[in-house]
């Protein structure tokens, strides 16, 4: 899986490109922690090209939101496809994470200071 | 319609049982909405066989098998390791995050795409656990 990062101000944005399964799961958490021991806690996941999640990928992205925020940052989420959004419905996601229709959005959010 | 691939069960494995798995659902018509529903509950339930049922130093085989019966599609996973025990705490949707980041949602997404899940427990070690999930096909 192609993992694109970028940085705006001080937002990493992460663009991961594929299936989340398994596999992919642990190198989207490889990378995501690597932003993280670089000192950036203010993450966007741009879900644009990402057709698919199972749990592995939830469990990362869970435990990178909670890391975040232990830093006093935050990781939001953007761009979810209907199919993912089910598979985050499912666990109860969109309650607990943001998730904004584009990272735009999601990049507006941290500068405004806008609250999860 | 019915077709069976039996692997050793190891993660790298996963991915040839998705393709297996979107391969046979596509013969059958599914809709992609129904593809990726039992692309996933079967991902989450090889991958808990994968985790659990042979423990770190042994290897054991998984078998799927895909037949479509009656306007439904119906997947059988079968191991002959130890039998998952889904705990029933593994179906409560109010958990907190950092209770997801240790995981436990395989079972809450396997029942959440399947329309049933049945488990039937090897009666002695090394006998056959029988997962049978079902989907029904849209008219």
């Amino acid at each position: 899986m192609e993992i694109a990062q970028r940085t705006e101000g001080d937002v990493t944005v992460v663009s991961p490109d594929g299936r989340i399964d398994t596999e992919a799961a642990e190198q989207l958490d490889q990378t995501l922690q690597a932003v993280m021991a670089g000192g950036s806690h203010k993450i966007v996941v741009d879900m644009a090209k990402v057709e698919y999640i199972s749990s592995a990928g939830l469990r990362s992205l869970a435990a990178v939101l909670v890391k975040c925020r232990d830093e006093g940052g935050d990781m939001k989420l953007a761009a979810l496809n209907e199919r993912v959004t089910r598979v985050f419905k499912i666990i109860g996601f969109d309650l607990l994470m943001s998730v904004t229709d584009s990272p735009e959005a999601a990049i507006g959010d941290f500068g405004s200071g806008a609250a999860s | 319609m019915r077709d069976k691939l039996r692997v050793v069960a190891t993660i790298e494995n996963l991915r040839t049982i998705s393709d297996f798995v979107r391969e046979a659902g596509g013969r059958l018509r599914l809709s992609e909405d129904g593809l990726f529903d039992v692309d996933l509950a079967v991902e989450e339930a090889a991958a808990n066989i994968v985790r659990h049922a042979y423990g770190p130093d042994r290897t054991g085989d998984i078998e799927v098998v895909m037949e479509a019966t009656g306007g439904a599609l119906r997947i059988t996973l079968t191991d002959w390791g130890l039998p998952f025990h889904a705990d029933p705490s593994h179906l409560d949707v109010d958990v907190p995050l950092e209770a997801r980041a240790k995981g436990g949602m395989g079972v809450l997404l396997i029942h959440g795409s399947m329309d049933s899940v049945t488990r039937h427990a090897a009666s002695e070690l090394g006998g056959p656990n029988v997962l049978t999930m079902v989907k029904n096909v849209e008219p």
